[in-house]
């Protein structure tokens, strides 16, 4: 009976202590972070999640040849309009144009160019909010039945790295998600219930993962069959193709070599789309975990890891200061193997609160013996952790 | 007798699955690769389709890399002849590590501080390369290759001539300011970059020097990358210049030289 209240006087100290930390981090939290003379701190965690180890440093290298992506480089209007041609007669499912003609340049060229788009309907173009402002190919371009995307990746919250995409908005569909219709792998309707609301990129390589074509190997080709019944997508890989000083249409994704840190972009925009093409005609989607159950997990979870704390600490003071960090240390490793491992299965939980608050539980031990002596001398605060 | 034969449908199965792909997609190739089929026989290039019908005829350091539809990927590099099913043999199963073995491996070396330290530089390479020709980004083509660079007081130059297709280095000394080769020599091979470079110092940071890089070709693809050019050689004979000169010029000027 004496070890069961014992035991019970245990639990309200861990979860007391829990709910302490809880307060401190949010404390913490408010003040340090959220401050704006702090505001490089929040500005650096934005950018940082624990799990881009996993794309980063652990995704295996994978090839896929059904969706093909040609490097229009700096080439004229003309080029591009003969390499459209050359890719319209192997016959492929769509062709995207991630390329924007928003003027008229050349009277000559342009007319090839439109003469390229005519009496073609397996042809996406792209668009972009700037703003409130539409910008989008010149009206000579705009033909009958002309289908189009938005290929805008910026979201609310998402700084420099693109994590999630947002498949329809403002009554417009994205360029993938056009694409991925067009091809035939998903119905509107489909694409309206599922991709509303803001989902996460189930990245499936760069540039190397992809089919990649010159617009010179295009255009100096007879025959090229892989572009029979693909996806070939038209945008700028760089000059040359894969230059990795390059940095025109580039940007951050979890992919980069560097998770944490200063790096350069590390994969350009029609890859990025090829990306989430990928993902919509396989259906291949992350469920994301609410952020409410991280939130619950990281509470019980900070419980128990306290509670076991409370444990060592009662058991032997001296080495439960010996092991804290070492605990902290294999706990943070333990717990980001879960997550990650959960990333493979195509789940993603928001893994931050349940590292931090769990770390930050068996740090408060020792504060929370402060405010039990403080709380025992004034009011006579009962804790079988302060008894002996 | 049922496990036997258990055993054997088995094999056949895991056999027919194997074999079940019908095409592959040439997703890389490097060096000569013919793709013969009854009807034809043609280089290989990217983005062909192989099916049961082709055969490939594999020349010495070539290579070929090929993917299925389900992103299963396949290399050869074996010279000689290779069927649509013994290239189905050839998958590549890469890193076999499972998730756990990466993570791990990751979370040691992070804990070891195992970091690329890699040579970081703020400027660039401006003067101070000897290396006059082959100028940087040529082609070249025949019998010959000859590197020149500039003298120095030093007297004693030290010549690096890598291949970058095989990492092959070359490395001599000399106190010429040239140095030949025959384009015969196993080291050379067309369709094949290299990258040479020359130092007066005995043991120089190989990371940390300017190089000249080139390309060998051969006499066809000299002759296309020629026809870029062609209404400048029209301009230059009517003008009455030499075929060496014409030639001399495309070397200066254009980064094309035969040797």
């Amino acid at each position: 009976m004496a070890i069961k209240r014992k035991w019970n006087y245990l639990c309200f100290d861990a979860l007391f202590c829990t709910v302490f930390s809880f307060i401190v981090s949010g404390i913490l939290y408010l003040f340090v972070v959220n401050l704006s003379i702090l505001d490089p701190f929040e500005r650096a965690f934005t950018d940082f999640s624990f799990t881009d180890i996993y794309h980063s440093k652990i995704l295996d290298k994978r090839v896929s040849n059904d969706i093909i992506i040609v490097n229009i480089k700096h080439e004229d209007r003309y080029q591009i309009a003969k390499a459209i041609d050359m890719v319209s007669s192997h016959n492929p499912k769509v062709i995207g144009l991630d390329i924007i003609f928003k003027d008229l340049k050349n009277s000559y060229y342009d007319s090839i160019l439109k003469g390229s788009f005519s009496n073609r309907d397996n042809l996406v173009f792209s668009f972009y909010y700037d703003g409130d402002n539409k910008i989008e190919n010149h009206p000579y371009f705009r033909l009958n039945d002309y289908n189009e995307g938005f290929i805008n990746v910026e979201l609310e919250n998402q700084n420099s790295v693109i994590r999630d995409f947002v498949g329809f908005r403002n009554d417009s569909f994205s360029f993938a998600s056009k694409i991925a219709m067009a091809s035939g792998y998903s119905g509107e309707k489909n694409v309206k219930n599922i991709l509303q609301s803001r989902i996460p990129i189930n990245y499936f390589g760069n540039l190397d993962s992809f089919l990649t074509f010159d617009i010179e190997e295009i255009l100096s080709s007879n025959t090229i069959p892989a572009l029979n019944n693909a996806i070939v997508l038209f945008g700028y890989l760089g000059t040359p193709t894969g230059n990795p000083y390059d940095i025109e249409d580039k940007h951050f994704t979890p992919l980069n070599e560097k998770f944490v840190g200063r790096s350069t972009p590390d994969m350009h925009g029609v890859v990025i789309q090829a990306n989430i093409i990928k993902m919509l005609i396989q259906e291949n989607f992350i469920k994301k975990i609410p952020n409410f159950i991280s939130f619950t997990i990281a509470f019980v979870l900070c419980f128990f890891i306290t509670l076991l704390g409370f444990r060592l600490k009662k058991k032997n003071e001296l080495v439960y200061d010996l092991t804290i960090k070492f605990l902290q240390l294999i706990i943070s490793i333990l717990l980001l193997y879960a997550a990650i491992k959960l990333i493979e299965s195509n789940v993603y939980i928001y893994i931050t609160p349940i590292l931090i608050l769990s770390l930050v539980g068996l740090g408060m031990i020792g504060y929370y013996t402060h405010l039990l002596n403080f709380l025992n001398k004034r009011f006579k605060w009962k804790s079988q952790f302060l008894d002996s | 007798m049922e496990k036997s034969i258990f055993r054997f449908l088995i094999f056949i199965l895991i056999i027919q699955c194997g074999f079940s792909q019908d095409s592959l997609c040439v997703y890389r190739f490097e060096g000569d690769i013919l793709l013969k089929s009854p009807q034809s026989t043609k280089p290989i290039s990217k983005g062909d389709i192989v099916t049961k019908e082709y055969i490939l005829n594999l020349f010495p350091k070539s290579q070929i890399t090929a993917i299925d539809k389900e992103g299963n990927i396949f290399k050869r590099d074996q010279e000689g002849l290779c069927d649509f099913n013994t290239l189905l043999l050839s998958k590549f199963e890469g890193k076999t590590s499972s998730l756990t073995t990466k993570y791990f491996k990751f979370i040691w070396d992070e804990l070891l501080n195992r970091e690329n330290t890699e040579t970081k530089i703020a400027g660039v390479f401006r003067g101070d390369a000897l290396m006059s020709t082959p100028e940087d980004q040529s082609f070249i083509t025949g019998k010959t290759i000859e590197f020149n660079w500039k003298e120095s007081d030093k007297g004693v130059y030290y010549f690096y001539l890598q291949n970058l297709k095989t990492n092959e280095l070359f490395q001599t000394e000399t106190e010429n300011s040239f140095i030949t080769f025959d384009t015969k020599n196993s080291f050379f091979s067309n369709d094949t970059e290299y990258k040479w470079t020359v130092t007066t110092e005995e043991f120089p940071n190989l990371k940390n020097i300017p190089y000249n890089f080139f390309s060998i070709v051969d006499s066809k693809q000299f002759s296309e990358l020629k026809k870029e050019h062609k209404s400048l050689i029209k301009d230059l004979k009517k003008l009455g210049v030499s075929e060496t000169e014409i030639n001399s010029v495309l070397c200066d000027t254009y980064k094309l030289c035969a040797f």
